[in-house]
């Protein structure tokens, strides 16, 4: 079983196999934890996006379709709308970067098989993208992204034109994909 | 608007939109527009194998074994059209979070309340319900939920609503061999919403039980109180 495919693992978790859905689990929870605790800030919050995350997978697994992106992908995207929709509830505002210390240290992945250390190294690759950036550019598709915010919120909070701030959003990722392009990271189309 | 003039700002709308950054209505008309114009498809799909590969550049975390537990069950016990799955005929127990101990008696110890998952690598897991303190024992108000889940000759110990340890002081676990209880060296302090996931150190077997303490900072050599959290393993 751990050895299939994700897509064929889909495939069986739209037939109620639970251990495909255990093995999607393994494979995608620490990415998607990472990020759902980037976006919220604590661990419960993060907790929460990722469990309602991985049960709207096993509850609506025929709804992936393999054209439109991997499982990974896939499984991201909902960890982020929901992580995003959380915040602009409000549910967790009040409490980013609250008093979680030392959580991150705690919970830091260890690296101990090879897939985890490459997936360790792209990360790296992708931070290193993102901080050569100009500081502008960086700052706008950070906040658009991890922050949750529009481009007229952004444009609010930086002082800067919407024409301005959505420029630097083309800029910036074009400029990323570019760099990941010529790392491997991401396939040039 | 030119058509080279109409696609150049809605190059910027493509990367907006790929983002998240559009309101809601431009968001709308944009993906409406897209879906019509191959430029602005274009435009989309490549802004998109960027955006895609972001969550992989935050720094990378070790979801919770508790969250694995939750969900495995939640998905398990979920209610799709009666298909029973290998899990479904194990017994199921509250959200651990959720799970309440009314009033401030201690439970009964070392009840082993489920062989539950088998977690990648490591066999089959056990859950032991631990004895927790009474209210009074307590520094703030709260009544603690503590399990200890075993794989094998490891263990985690994982508590949630735990309060806060008293100024100048920090929790410690022992493992309890011979009657006696054995420094880990292992301190810790809940989280903001009264978690903690404490792997314990070494090997189980052989050892009666796993216990907390409440001791100063820096951790004790020996307990100065009697547990606050006491996980019997059964022999």
């Amino acid at each position: 079983m751990r050895e299939l495919a994700d897509e064929e693992l889909m495939g069986m978790v739209r037939d109620g196999e639970m251990a495909a859905f255990e093995v999607i689990y393994d494979r995608h929870s620490g990415v998607a934890f990472s990020l759902a605790y980037r976006i919220c800030g604590t661990r419960s919050s993060a907790e929460d996006v990722v469990q309602e995350a991985f049960l709207a997978l096993w509850r609506s697994g025929a709804r992936y379709d393999r054209t439109r992106g991997s499982v990974r992908t896939w499984v991201l995207g909902i960890v982020h709308n929901r992580a995003i929709d959380a915040l602009r509830r409000n549910v967790v505002h009040d409490r980013r970067r609250a008093s979680d210390d030392g959580i991150a240290e705690r919970l830091e992945a260890p690296e101990r098989t090879e897939a985890e250390v490459a997936q360790r190294d792209e990360a790296r690759e992708i931070r290193e993208a993102l901080q050569a950036l100009p500081e502008e550019q960086s700052r706008v598709i950070e906040l658009a992204y991890y922050g949750g915010f529009t481009h007229t919120e952004i444009a609010e909070m930086l002082d800067a034109p919407v024409g301005t701030i959505k420029g630097r959003m083309r800029l910036g990722l074009e400029k990323l994909r570019g760099a990941l392009e010529g790392s491997g990271v991401v396939t040039a189309r | 608007m030119s058509g080279q003039t109409e696609h150049t700002a809605r190059s910027d709308d493509a990367a907006a939109y790929v983002l998240g950054a559009l309101d809601e209505d431009e968001a709308a008309e944009f993906g409406a527009h897209a879906r019509s114009c191959p430029i602005c498809a274009a435009e989309v799909a490549r802004f998109s194998s960027a955006v895609a590969v972001l969550p992989l550049g935050v720094r990378q975390l070790t979801a919770p074994t508790s969250l694995r537990r939750r969900v495995l069950k939640e998905a398990a016990s979920d209610a799709r059209g009666g298909r029973r799955t290998r899990m479904r005929g194990l017994r199921s127990w509250p959200r651990f979070a959720q799970a309440g101990l009314s009033g401030a008696v201690a439970l009964a110890a070392g009840v082993v309340i489920g062989a539950l998952l088998l977690a990648p690598g490591r066999g089959p897991t056990t859950l032991i319900r631990a004895t927790v303190a009474s209210a009074a024992a307590w520094h703030a108000a709260g009544q603690p939920v503590a399990e200890l889940e075993r794989y094998g000759d490891r263990g985690q110990l994982l508590v949630s609503r735990l309060p806060a340890a008293a100024a100048g002081k920090v929790y410690e676990l022992w493992i309890e061999r011979d009657g006696a209880a054995h420094a880990t060296n292992v301190l810790f302090e809940p989280t903001s919403s009264g978690a903690a996931d404490v792997d314990v150190p070494g090997d189980l077997n052989g050892a009666s039980a796993v216990l907390v303490t409440a001791e100063r900072l820096g951790g004790a050599k020996v307990p100065t109180m009697a547990p606050l959290i006491d996980a019997q393993l059964p022999s």
